[in-house]
């Protein structure tokens, strides 16, 4: 099941942080992995937080299922989110770091744990439950992010480069898990890398973020093939 | 880099000391202002004594409330304008714990060897009079009057309800506002305190038939500067590391607090406890004022002993309390320690 139908607008979003103030171009996202591309300190993250809710916008809309998402409470937009770090809680096991994107109760339906362990199933840590996040690999912990992503069933998912510090084939694996999830339930994915690699492999789209803009640059290949002058810098 | 001493000192080392030594020695300043235990048990005569020990001239021997209260003023005085300096130069309140270096900064031999001389210094200057406490006290433990028991038991008696309200009113008062007040709190002679709730209490009941209630409000309120700041590293640090997804996730702030802030909490709020009952249970502050022979704590008792040149009971008393400050620091630190989460 997936949600399908329903996009995201951008509008007049303006975003940033001091005198580094974005625009973004009026954009609508349909369900899909764009590739938020661009240097350092351009305003990748910014623009993710802003939608998530973490960091306030100068002005614009970002209207989903005809409400603007950015006069919701964070708690209240349909957004699932990985970051760079931080995205279990150590002292926890596995289990109840997945069950927690249903329920803060410490007693759980028969339903309940039966999702958590679906969930876990699905990324491939059946058998992982009573583990700490410490106790497992790289790869492992961001299989049971993953896990914790797919119970929260939010149409949207924002991706911060939460596998920037894994190696290449672990990175590669972690990627193709995302794209799965993303089509099975039609997700719309913005997933922030500075890897021209990474996009090929899983974006459909691509998102540059460059000299206080940000525009969707269209299909990852054609915009990797045909790198605009403000990028060239970057890319090298 | 290769920075030796010097370079390390002005370049690293000089620029924080500018920005804390102020606040630092202004709101030590604010703790030698309201503390009078020392000059009190010591003596304290007409040349050594201090404002704190006036109030409790005024309102214990003469009886004079009004004096008291002027005194108290004159204090609260003091005290306000040494929080004013500090509030001033401070450009923004750090907690100051929970920092612990992980890399060692290669300092020379000869830095080290001064290092090591300073805290030797300190070390014998805090450890000469407890020694002396253990070397004169232990040999009378066995010997001390019924009353000191008794004491020790009522002391017991404040200290735990002090620590528990001490340590629910820090996780309450655990934000940087939370933190400026305690500040304040700091400020406040117990004395002072005593004297305006005495002031409060007398038109409708009579104060010393609640005195040990009142003991135990202080203490907690009083403790709080100190057990905050061993609290709000930890909260602090949570929120930052795991306040945004838990937020994603939709937990409420009572789960949040649940599942990720208290059970990452539990070394220092053991910590904490413990040194809040150690705090209660070796003060001397407003029990002078209200105290007497029925209701003393074990420091009041010491002080009877210690006036009434009882100097072999008044050691092994405090023997008996260094033992269980000693205890419940230990105990209770030890406890926040195994009960830990990471």
């Amino acid at each position: 099941m997936g949600w399908g139908a329903d996009m995201l607008s951008i509008k007049n979003l303006k975003f940033g942080h001091g005198s580094h103030i974005v625009v973004a171009e009026n954009t609508a996202f349909g369900g899909g992995i764009y590739g938020v591309i661009g240097p350092s300190g351009s305003g990748k993250s910014t623009f993710l937080n802003t939608l998530a809710g973490f960091h306030d916008c100068q002005s614009g809309y970002a209207i989903f299922e005809d409400g603007d998402l950015l006069t919701q409470r964070v708690e209240d937009r349909p957004i699932a989110m990985l970051f760079q770090s931080n995205n279990l809680f150590p002292h926890l096991t596995i289990f109840r770091n997945v069950a927690l994107a249903m329920t803060s109760r410490r007693w759980l339906t028969k339903f309940q744990q039966q999702q958590v362990s679906n969930a876990l199933d699905r990324v491939g840590l059946s058998g992982f439950e009573n583990r700490k996040p410490g106790e497992l690999s790289g790869g492992q912990q961001s299989r049971a992010a993953l896990a914790r992503v797919l119970l929260q069933k939010k149409p949207i998912l924002l991706l911060d480069e939460p596998f920037a510090a894994l190696g290449p084939a672990m990175r590669n694996e972690m990627l193709d898990l995302v794209k799965e999830i993303a089509k099975i339930d039609n997700q719309i994915v913005l997933l922030v890398t500075h890897s021209p690699d990474d996009a090929l492999r899983i974006c459909d789209q691509t998102i540059f973020v460059s000299n206080k803009r940000l525009w969707l640059a269209g299909d990852t290949k054609i915009a990797l093939q045909n790198i605009p002058s403000e990028m060239q810098d970057y890319f090298g | 880099m290769k920075l030796n001493a010097w370079a390390r000192f002005k370049i690293i080392e000089l620029p924080m000391l500018v920005s804390r030594v102020p606040a630092a020695t202004a709101i030590i300043f604010v703790i030698c202002l309201s503390s009078f235990a020392v000059a009190l048990l010591l003596g304290g005569g007409p040349r050594a004594t201090t404002v704190e020990l006036a109030i409790y001239q005024a309102f214990r021997f003469d009886f004079d409330i009004a004096k008291a209260g002027q005194l108290a003023l004159v204090q609260t005085c003091f005290a306000a304008v040494a929080i004013i300096i500090s509030f001033a130069v401070m450009k923004r309140l750090d907690v100051g714990i929970g920092y612990l270096p992980t890399e060692p900064m290669g300092h020379s031999r000869t830095v080290r060897m001064v290092d090591l001389g300073m805290i030797l210094m300190v070390a014998i200057f805090m450890l000469a009079p407890i020694l002396a406490v253990i070397y004169r006290g232990l040999p009378h433990l066995t010997e001390l009057p019924t009353s000191v028991w008794s004491a020790a038991a009522t002391s017991v008696f404040i200290a735990l309800p002090s620590a528990v309200l001490c340590i629910l009113i820090s996780v309450f008062m655990a934000h940087r506002l939370g933190e400026s007040i305690s500040i304040l709190a700091l400020s406040i002679s117990p004395l002072v305190l005593g004297v305006g709730l005495f002031v409060i209490f007398r038109p409708y009941i009579n104060p010393f038939d609640v005195t040990l209630l009142i003991v135990v409000l202080l203490n907690a309120v009083l403790a709080v500067p100190f057990t905050l700041r061993l609290i709000l590293p930890e909260i602090q640090k949570s929120q930052s590391d795991f306040g945004r997804l838990s937020r994603t996730m939709r937990m409420s702030a009572w789960g949040m607090w649940a599942w990720v802030i208290l059970p990452r909490l539990f070394r220092p709020l053991g910590f904490s406890f413990g040194i809040a009952l150690a705090l209660s249970l070796g003060d001397l502050g407003v029990i002078v004022l209200l105290g007497s022979p029925e209701k003393a704590t074990l420091p009041y008792q010491i002080m009877q002993l210690r006036t009434g040149y009882r100097l072999d009971s008044a050691a092994g008393a405090s023997m008996l309390l260094l033992m269980m400050c000693l205890f419940a620091i230990v105990t209770f630190d030890g406890l926040g320690r195994r009960y830990a989460k990471h």
